[in-house]
């Protein structure tokens, strides 16, 4: 199977950058590494179709191997969709996650701090349920 | 009339969250429909699952194309009992959710999207199941993990969010990671009709 080498580079350049923005804390930045990755692996399955050709519409002039693989490209229109609508509901979650503390990171969990601070010895009751449902924990304002 | 029945585990739970949605803020009759709904999916698949253990498994090849090349409906013994099992499952939870909402008389989420998104949520759950290739497989998880995540922060409030903020990003990741192990199996073998896959994947050279 050959491959076009600027399309494995092209393809490793986003994934690559698309998991350092997923790994980061905030919000937005994980949404455009979830957008990077999302291009990276469309990128991946085009190269799996194996060698460019002709567009892949009948014509009895064309010898059948000279056509482009379609299925790839029928895959990477479904995988397109998905991750758009996909990433409008992750929008409308930051919004939200705006809305409600003003930041954009992903904050941490009450219990775990908790647990986390304590160790093993402080029960997770200790965390408090009944107020950490109303809203964030102050520390996340930057 | 077995192969008439396998699309319709699909296409009820959809129509009826068409219709559920429709319902809009009349909660009573959008309860009777989603149950309704959940109690035919259960019964053709009880039906389904009888139908396979005596006459062996079905195919339906979905817009009358030929199985390597269209996608495929497969319902064999084990995928008509995951029909069973999860359709019982998924009607006690909605049975025990609308109780409960009942019960709490809780006005702070928004009852007119429960029952469509929990009736997609089915719609996802029973195309994972009768999947016949690996990408109707994702396409089926990507139905189901969408209304999931709609699900756990619904009401929008502040606990919700956060909570569902590390489900939807580690579920993110592992969607995508399943999509590229698509595109190499394809890459591998040609193919994602899991039937191919299976036959193909013997023949596989050691190193790649």
């Amino acid at each position: 199977m050959t491959v076009s080498l600027v399309l494995v580079v092209v393809m490793a350049v986003l994934i690559a950058c698309g998991v350092y923005l997923l790994l980061e804390r905030s919000l937005t930045r994980i949404v455009l590494g979830f957008l990077l990755i999302g291009n990276g692996v469309n990128l991946l399955i085009l190269i799996m179709g194996g060698r460019s050709g002709f567009a892949p519409i009948f014509d009895e002039s064309i010898d059948p191997s000279d056509y482009n693989d379609p299925l790839p490209q029928a895959l990477i229109l479904t995988a397109i969709v998905i991750t758009f609508a996909v990433s409008a509901f992750l929008l409308a979650l930051i919004y939200r996650s705006w809305r409600l503390a003003n930041a954009d990171d992903v904050s941490d969990d009450p219990d775990d701090v908790a647990l986390r601070k304590g160790g093993l010895a402080m029960p997770v009751e200790e965390g408090g349920s009944s107020d950490g449902d109303t809203d964030f924990p102050a520390e996340v304002t930057r | 009339m077995m192969a008439t029945l396998v699309p319709l585990v699909v296409l009820v739970p959809l129509l009826s969250a068409a219709l559920t949605l429709v319902l809009g803020r009349r909660a009573r009759p959008q309860r009777i429909v989603s149950v309704l709904a959940l109690v035919a999916v259960l019964a053709i698949s009880v039906v389904l699952l009888i139908g396979v253990d005596s006459d062996g498994a079905v195919v339906v090849e979905a817009g009358g194309w030929a199985a390597p090349f269209g996608i495929v409906l497969v319902v064999d013994r084990l995928s008509a009992l995951m029909l069973v099992v999860s359709s019982l499952v998924l009607l006690a939870v909605l049975i025990f959710s609308v109780g409960q909402g009942l019960a709490d008389g809780d006005d702070e989420t928004p009852v007119s999207i429960y029952h469509p998104t929990y009736l997609i949520l089915t719609t996802g759950v029973m195309v994972a199941f009768i999947a016949g290739d690996l990408f109707n497989l994702y396409v089926g998880f990507e139905i189901l993990l969408v209304s999931s995540y709609v699900l756990i922060t619904l009401g929008g409030t502040a606990s919700r969010v956060r909570a569902g903020v590390t489900y939807i990003i580690v579920s993110l990741l592992s969607s995508i990671l399943f999509l590229a192990a698509i595109g190499m199996v394809y890459g591998a073998l040609g193919t994602v009709n899991l039937a191919q896959v299976a036959e193909r994947v013997q023949d596989l050279p050691l190193d790649v």
